[in-house]
Parts: C-alpha cells; sequence; structure tokens
C-alpha cells in the first residue's frame, strides 16, 4: 500500500500549504492591522490538525528568533488542553525546552512533566524561556500583576472556546497574534443572563474570535480545507455544522475500514446487529429507541448503551486504517467512548459499563471529550426523549463534538419522537442588533438536517 | 426533568393540583411590600398605558394616560405615581444608622424597601420607564424639552437601580410572583404554561373539585401583563386612535367617553393581576421563610439599598452610566456568575426538598459517620512533605455512583470543607455503601463531623466565592477598534 492509496493528496497539500502560510505570516509576515499589530485566525473543523498546526508554529517561531527568551505564549482555555498542548510541543521537539506556568493546586501530568524538555515555572521566570505555555486564566492573572514579559507571539488553541474575557486578559502580551479553533464546537457559556450585553461591544461572553475580528474586521480568517480525524464517510453528516465551509477527509473513502464477525441474532439482538452493521459499513448508526418522555438518565438508555457495546464485544471488532497500513487489527475497548450531555447521565452510564466490565471504555459530556479522538463512538442524542427542545439541548455545538470524535464510525443513540422535537417552525427566540448567533434557531435547523442526514442509517429498536 | 420533579409532576396529574417542590421559601418577605402591575403598548416599551399600584391586597390606584406616547399627558400621572414610590422607597433610608469599620464610615439603613410585580417582564418595563425618566433635564433649556419633576427623574433613578439590580441571583428588593410561585411548586406543565401567572395559580389552587388542569385551561387567557391579551390589546388600540381623534377635534366629552372606556379596560386587566399577584405572596407567606441563607442575603439587599441611596444624595445625584467598559463588563460578569453560583448552592444545600435529586443524581451523598481518621497523614499531588489529610467513613444505605476523585463539600460548612471521594465500596449483601472521603481543606472545621448530628451530607455545591482573575484597566489592542475605544465617562468616578 502507498500514500495514494490512503490519502486524498489534492486535500493534504491544500493544508500543508495553508499551515506554511499561516506560519510565515505569523512569524515574519507585515502587520496586518493598525498599530503595527498583526492578527490571523485558522478556523478548523474537527480532527483538522489543530495541535500539529500550534506546535508547528511554536517551533518556527523559536528557531525564527534563535531562540530567545520570551518568543511565543501558547495558551488555551482549560488546564486539560495546557496539558495536551505542553505534551504536543514537548514530543514534537525532545531537544528544545518547553515551558509550562501552571495555576494554584494545578500540575502537569507525570508522564508530560518527567519529559527531560519539559519545567514547570512561575510566571516570574517566564523571560528567559522561548516557549511558554498556560492557560488563558493563568496568563491574564500573571499579566494583570505584570509578572509576565512581554512575547513576540501568542498562539491561541481552542479560540472559539475561549471567551473575550479570557482572551482580554492575554491581549497585550504580543503584537502578533494567531488564533486557533474549531467554530462548529461548544461555544463558551455563562450562568448570568446572557443577554445583558449581547450585541455591545464589550460583551464578555463573545468568543475570543468574535471580539477580534468585531474590533479588526480585517483580520484575515483562514479555513482549513482538512479534517484528519474524520473518515470520508462522515463529512456528509458533519457538514451541517460548518455551513459555508467546505472540507475533506484527509483519508480516501474505504480506507477507514470496520470489520465483525457475522450477527446471527433473532429478535431484539438482530435489530443490534443491524445498527452494527450498518455502523460497520457505512460509519452511520441511528438506534431509535420507542417514543416515551424519559428522565434525563434514562435507565432504558443506559440498557440499550450497554447492549450494544456488548454486542459490539461480542463480534469481534477490527479496524483497519492508514494507520494499521490496511491491516485489520482488533478494536480496543480504550478506543471506544460513549458521549453524554449531562453528568448524571455519565454517571449512571459508567455503572452501567463497568458492570458490564467494560472499566475501560470512556465516557464523558461532550464538554470533556472536546479534542479527543476515538474509532468507534455511542452519542446518547442532546434531545432524546425531551418533552421540548430547549437552549442547552438544541446548542449545535454539543451535537457537533458528539458527532466529530469518531474515525471509523459513530452510534447516534436517542427517542423515535427525537426529530418532531424540530419538524415544526422554531419557536420565537430572543435577537439583539449586533449578534448574528442564535443558538435556538442555529440548532433547530441544525438537529433537523443531520436527523434528515442520518435517516438512511436507522433501526428502531 | 430530574427524577423528584418528574415524580412531583406525576402526582400533580394524579391529584389535579400543583405538588410542593420546596420546604422552605427563599426569599424574605416584607409586611408591607408596594406592588406594582405596569401595563405597556406593544411598540412602545419605555412608556405605559396604564399602571396599577398600591400597598393593600384590596385596593389599587390606577393611572392611565389614554395616549401613553404624549409627555404632556403620560408624565403628571408618572408624577403622581412617582410620588407616591418617592415616599415609601425611600423611607427606610431616613431612619439610617452610620456604621464605623476601623477608619471607614457609611451609612445604612435598618430595612428595604420591597416591591412586588406579578412576573418579570414587569421589571423589564419599569426599567425601561426608568431610563426614560432617568436623565430627563430637570432645568429648562433653550430649545430644550420642557423641565421635568425632580420626583420624576429620582423615580426613574430608583426604578433603573431596582431593575439592575434584579439580574442579580438571590436578591429581594424586588420580586415577581410567577417566579417566586414556580420556584416552589411543580404541575404538570410546558416552561411557556408556567409563565401565565393565572394558569401556574390554577394548578397550585384550583378550586374544590376542579383538576387543575381545567383550572388553568379556563384562566389561560387572563393576562398579569405587561401586555393585555391580544384581542384586548386590539380593542385598546382602537380606543386609543379614537381617543386621539377626540382630542384632535377639541371634543372633551367624547375624549372623556373614550379615556373611561380604557381605563375600564385596564381596571379589569389590573384587578386581575393585582389579586394573582397577592394571592402568591400570601400563600408564600405562609411557608417558613429558609433560615441559614436568606437572612444574610436580605442583609446583603439592604446594603445594596443603601449603597443606592447614598449614590442618589450624593454629588451625582444617583446618576448612573448605562454602559460599561469591556472591563467593567468583565468584572461585573464574573461576580454575577459566582453569586448565582452561591445562591444556587444555598438553596440546593438548604432545603431538605431540593437535595433529594441532589442524592438521586449522585450530585451528593448523605450518610452516617462510621469512622474519622483524623491522624491520617500523606503527600498530596505537588507537595513535598506529607501532611494531615483526615479520611472519613460514610455508610449509607442507598448506591452511590458518585465518581472515585469527585471534589464535594460538607454541607454544614459549604464554602470551606472540601473532601474529595477516595473509595465507594458496596455490599451487595447488606446493600449498604461505604464511601471514604479525604478531607483536603479547613480541617479543622471538619473535626466538627465527629459531634455533628447525623446523617452528614457532602454535595457539589460550594458557596465558596470563587478566585478571580485580576483584570487589568487598560484595554489590549485587540479589544478596542484602532484609534481606541469612546470610553464614556464614567459619571461615578468623575463626580467623585
Amino acid at each position: 500500500m502507498t500514500i495514494a492509496d490512503f490519502y486524498d493528496q489534492r486535500v493534504a497539500q491544500e493544508a500543508e500549504h495553508l499551515t506554511q502560510l499561516v506560519i510565515s505570516d505569523l512569524v515574519s509576515g507585515a502587520p496586518n492591522l493598525a498599530g503595527g499589530h498583526f492578527a490571523a485566525v485558522v478556523s478548523s473543523p474537527a480532527g483538522a490538525g489543530k495541535s500539529y498546526l500550534v506546535t508547528s508554529i511554536a517551533g518556527n517561531a523559536r528557531d525564527f528568533t534563535g531562540g530567545e527568551g520570551a518568543t511565543i505564549a501558547v495558551a488555551a482555555p482549560t488546564n486539560d488542553q495546557a496539558f495536551g498542548l505542553v505534551a504536543s510541543i514537548a514530543e514534537r521537539f525532545p531537544n528544545r525546552p518547553v515551558a509550562f506556568v501552571p495555576a494554584q493546586n494545578r500540575s502537569l501530568p507525570v508522564a508530560t512533566s518527567a519529559r527531560p524538555n519539559v519545567i514547570s515555572i512561575p510566571s516570574q521566570a517566564a523571560a528567559t524561556y522561548p516557549v511558554v505555555v498556560g492557560t488563558l486564566d493563568k496568563f491574564g492573572d500573571a499579566a494583570g500583576r505584570g509578572n509576565l514579559p512581554h512575547f513576540r507571539y501568542l498562539c491561541i488553541d481552542e479560540a472559539y472556546q475561549a471567551d473575550a474575557a479570557k482572551y482580554y486578559g492575554v491581549g497585550a502580551l504580543a503584537d502578533r497574534h494567531l488564533l486557533v479553533g474549531d467554530p462548529g464546537q461548544l461555544e463558551p457559556f455563562t450562568t448570568d443572563d446572557p443577554g445583558r450585553w449581547r450585541g455591545l461591544p464589550e460583551d464578555p461572553t463573545q468568543t475570543a474570535v468574535q471580539v477580534l475580528l468585531r474590533n479588526h474586521p480585517t483580520t484575515q480568517n483562514h479555513r482549513m480545507p482538512i479534517t484528519r480525524r474524520l473518515n470520508a464517510e462522515a463529512i456528509g453528516v458533519v457538514e451541517s455544522f460548518y455551513p459555508g465551509h467546505a472540507f475533506s477527509s484527509w483519508t480516501l473513502p474505504g480506507v477507514r475500514r470496520t470489520r465483525l464477525v457475522p450477527g446471527v441474532a433473532s429478535g431484539e439482538g438482530a435489530r443490534v446487529d443491524a445498527a452494527l452493521d450498518l455502523v460497520a459499513a457505512h460509519g452511520w448508526a441511528w438506534v431509535r429507541l420507542p417514543d416515551t418522555p424519559v428522565l434525563t438518565a434514562d435507565p432504558a438508555t443506559v440498557e440499550a448503551i450497554v447492549g450494544l457495546l456488548r454486542r459490539l464485544g461480542d463480534r469481534a471488532p477490527e479496524v483497519a486504517s492508514e494507520r494499521t497500513d490496511g491491516m485489520f487489527e482488533p478494536l480496543g475497548p480504550s478506543r471506544v467512548a460513549v458521549v453524554v450531555s449531562h453528568n448524571n447521565q455519565k454517571d449512571i452510564l459508567r455503572a452501567g459499563l463497568d458492570g458490564a466490565g467494560f472499566d475501560e471504555i470512556r465516557v464523558d459530556t461532550a464538554n470533556k471529550l472536546q479534542g479527543l479522538e476515538f474509532d468507534i463512538v455511542i452519542a446518547w442524542h442532546p434531545l432524546a426523549g425531551l418533552p421540548e427542545g430547549d437552549t442547552f439541548h438544541l446548542d449545535p455545538g454539543r451535537l457537533c463534538v458528539m458527532l466529530t470524535r469518531h474515525r471509523h464510525g459513530c452510534i447516534v443513540v436517542g427517542r423515535a419522537s427525537d426529530p418532531f422535537l424540530v419538524d415544526d417552525l422554531p419557536p420565537a427566540s430572543d435577537v439583539w442588533l449586533g449578534h448574528d448567533p442564535d443558538p435556538i434557531l442555529d440548532g433547530w435547523f441544525t438537529h433537523s438536517m443531520v436527523f434528515d442526514k442520518l435517516a438512511p442509517f436507522a433501526v428502531d429498536f | 426533568m430530574n427524577m423528584l420533579e418528574a415524580l412531583l409532576v406525576a402526582q400533580a396529574h394524579r391529584d389535579g393540583r400543583a405538588q410542593r417542590s420546596s420546604a422552605f421559601r427563599h426569599r424574605h418577605f416584607v409586611e408591607a411590600p408596594m406592588v406594582i402591575v405596569p401595563w405597556h403598548l406593544g411598540a412602545e416599551p419605555f412608556t405605559f398605558a396604564a399602571i396599577a399600584y398600591g400597598s393593600h391586597p384590596e385596593t389599587f390606584t390606577l393611572v392611565v394616560p389614554g395616549e401613553p406616547r404624549d409627555r404632556q399627558l403620560l408624565f403628571p400621572l408618572a408624577l403622581k405615581l412617582a410620588r407616591w414610590f418617592n415616599e415609601r422607597f425611600e423611607a427606610p433610608w431616613e431612619l439610617r444608622n452610620t456604621l464605623t469599620r476601623g477608619t471607614w464610615s457609611f451609612e445604612l439603613a435598618p430595612t428595604a424597601p420591597q416591591v412586588w410585580v406579578p412576573n418579570e417582564g414587569a421589571v423589564t418595563v419599569l426599567g425601561k420607564l426608568g431610563r426614560r425618566l432617568a436623565y430627563l433635564p430637570t432645568e429648562e433649556r433653550p430649545g430644550g424639552p420642557p423641565a421635568a419633576d425632580p420626583d420624576l427623574v429620582r423615580f426613574g433613578r430608583h426604578l433603573m437601580f431596582l431593575a439592575r439590580n434584579a439580574s442579580r441571583a438571590g436578591q429581594q428588593l424586588v420580586l415577581a410572583a410567577t417566579t417566586v410561585a414556580a420556584a416552589n411548586w411543580a404541575t404538570e406543565q410546558t416552561v411557556g404554561e408556567r409563565a401565565n401567572l393565572a394558569a401556574l395559580d390554577a394548578w397550585i389552587e384550583p378550586p374544590t373539585g376542579v383538576h387543575g388542569f381545567d383550572a388553568a385551561c379556563a384562566v389561560e387567557e387572563l393576562s398579569a401583563g405587561p401586555l393585555p391579551p391580544p384581542s384586548i390589546e386590539r380593542d385598546v388600540a382602537d380606543l386609543v386612535e379614537a381617543f386621539n381623534e377626540a382630542r384632535r377635534r377639541g371634543d372633551r366629552q367624547a375624549e372623556e367617553s373614550v379615556h373611561a372606556e380604557v381605563r375600564a379596560i385596564y381596571t379589569a386587566l389590573s384587578e386581575t393581576a393585582w389579586q394573582l399577584t397577592w394571592r402568591v405572596m400570601e400563600r408564600e407567606r405562609k411557608w417558613p421563610e429558609e433560615p441559614r441563607f436568606v437572612a444574610p442575603r436580605w442583609a446583603s439587599d439592604i446594603e445594596e439599598y443603601s449603597s443606592h441611596m447614598a449614590w442618589m444624595n450624593g454629588p451625582a445625584g444617583g446618576r448612573r452610566r448605562t454602559r460599561q467598559t469591556v472591563p467593567q463588563a468583565i468584572r461585573l460578569r464574573a461576580s454575577a456568575e459566582s453569586e448565582r453560583a452561591a445562591v444556587e448552592a444555598q438553596e440546593a444545600i438548604s432545603d431538605p426538598l431540593h437535595l433529594i435529586p441532589l442524592l438521586l443524581d449522585h450530585r451528593a451523598v448523605e450518610g452516617t459517620l462510621v469512622e474519622y481518621d483524623a491522624t491520617h497523614r500523606e503527600v498530596k499531588r505537588g507537595k513535598r512533605n506529607a501532611s494531615r489529610v483526615p479520611v472519613v467513613t460514610l455508610l449509607t444505605n442507598q448506591p452511590c455512583l458518585i465518581p472515585v476523585g469527585k471534589e464535594l463539600w460538607w454541607t454544614e460548612y459549604p464554602d470551606r470543607v472540601r473532601v474529595v471521594v477516595e473509595r465507594v465500596e458496596r455490599d451487595e449483601s447488606s446493600l449498604e455503601t461505604r464511601v471514604v472521603l479525604k478531607v483536603m481543606e479547613h480541617l479543622d472545621d471538619a473535626d466538627h463531623m465527629r459531634l455533628a448530628p447525623q446523617p452528614l451530607c457532602f454535595t457539589q455545591f460550594s458557596t465558596r466565592v470563587p478566585w478571580r482573575t485580576r483584570v487589568s484597566d487598560t484595554i489590549p489592542w485587540s479589544h478596542q477598534p484602532p484609534g481606541g475605544e469612546y470610553d464614556p465617562a464614567d459619571v461615578e468616578e468623575v463626580v467623585q
């Protein structure tokens, strides 16, 4: 097998070209904003390889300045994301130091901190290190106290998850900014009234990207044309989350394959097998449980998901892809995940899976699984069994995260009545001058579109 | 919908009436509140078509300008309301005391006024009316509008304060009857249906022998404002047209006749809203006030009121900016979020009925203390030396699905004693669960567990004020357009 057998070369070249362009513009391009500032945004679909881009930028920036102190600050909204960035950069450049500024009572995972080129430092020591990583909150607080130097570059990962308030704290850290993120995923949220500042320039709840583009509309917004994680079969459904943003899978159709031993069950077992056969053949299955109102932590849905996983295990799943050089290899439980909307769903499902011996299968909420990938994912549909859709459950970002974690296949589990929740005219929702996003309206149409696209893969339980 | 809500809704369906979802009343009620029922025209939010006001359940005063868009008609009536309101709203301030804390002195009222409205929409209407009145000139200016009475402007500033303060979680200076009722009763209604005060009240207290559903159906066309039902609104619009036509003709008799018709419509509407608002208030008043957190929050409300009154009587005369700078918005959002989280925690842990769904959802655990190892020591993550980490062992007959490593807070010290779940051991033969917790903070307070009444309860809710990132006053280039953001003068800072 050759590279040409696995990859879409045209898409790969386009992505590489864009990556090099972004790096060279940031590192050495002329200022593109007033006041000698530079800013660019890279919008990526799920699994586009943002981490690769960010680590490349860190490495190139360091090389450009010859490793002088305070070359680049690399920031992310959450501790886990910052930990991941430290690990990626350190692994990519094993001979160069990566400094991490931890928040109070936080420390790097042992495997990362044990790397010889990783060092945790107080913010006051940042001036001596070329590449410094931290959370936006930590950098913002340290900068507010005057404990951080001025950097040459600032790179923010997951910038669509960062709100304007977090970005504010680090805005003055550098004159050249690059914001990288996935516009389809969950936006930052507030427990306060979101309408308080909507549409106003001072709105602290808008995303980092929104506030930058609002104040500097000439900032270039690059769109990554590639997804490396999702297979070609996933694009038809997933593109619903990225209106106006065309992208393709890195791998060619048929490269990511899933194989199961034939299922010979009857009755309910036959329906479970049918769902598994669909996901193995097409990358999607939509399990529709009977129409009935349910609790958030619905035991019947737990039972269905556990049943699917048990049967999946029984049928000796194997996967083949570019990573295995096209050869089938057993699918381990650590490569399977279940994604839910609520913590109580997670808890009851965790107990159910542990009871069935599936303690290696990851179960978590969409918020926690952002940025992670698995081979097979089961998504507990956010609208499953709801009496009516609301802002939280209709949020297209939540569904996007759920349906974009997989490399091979995704099984969506819901109730037969779920599509009817978005089958009529959408409800009136609040609108604000100067603020286009409308989570209810956007979610309404996105959910409706996704249901339509999943229809060919439906199995009624 | 959590398990308790599902049960209560099912019981409401079975019994034909709402089920109580709180053991307490989580708001302070004053003895003599002011009640205001505003009505407005759909296209004119910064005025009012009528306002009913008063302090007695049996009677109210109604002002109806006839043509709300005509300030010559509106302001004299608004002034009447303003004088009534200002006198009562400012009365507690007249009894203020001067307190001293070290070198700092401040004035504090002994209590605060409380305003009741039918629903949150009414708060919005009053806030917008306040916004219109608060900045009116009180002196004649060449080419300017007529001078407004200072009482009217003062009224506007009070309303603006109330509306702004209403967004503070758990505040009690202005209470909306619909919100108070909905917070304490489970009904077989959708969120939208519960927003109708008449329908919600019908579910809570249906007529004898009538199922709540039927009772709600019978009254769901009734409105408690701020907009009348669409059919009545159309009649009002026609009457306002007729009123204006009569004024244009100078037909005083026709003008008064039409005005009387408009007034009759708003009288009927206000009577319904008035009765419903007082009904909710008096029904809820019979429930005991939550004893632990409501009183401190009321003290905080008194401080907010006192601060407002001090500002009203200061050199700025109560003027406030209407927009915030970027850093001000960031700080306000942070404080509003932490305040909301604290109130959510307070209401969750102080009410046994609120605790039930948390226990069922495994967001809390309750059990009897069977072992408290106060001497256990270990090296905490990121530390070099061992320190004392008391180990708590609870026994419960309920299953516990709280994951290992989860952070919980003891309900007796929800802002201090933080524990982490170490182990959960279920004994299938006895159906008992042992939950082992490690105390991470405030060990001295945690030591009280040994003598505390059993069972002990730990939840995911904390009333601790979270750490806040420092926010610089210098706006970075990313957050302002080239050339710098127009930063309207901060009235508070300029005047002081």
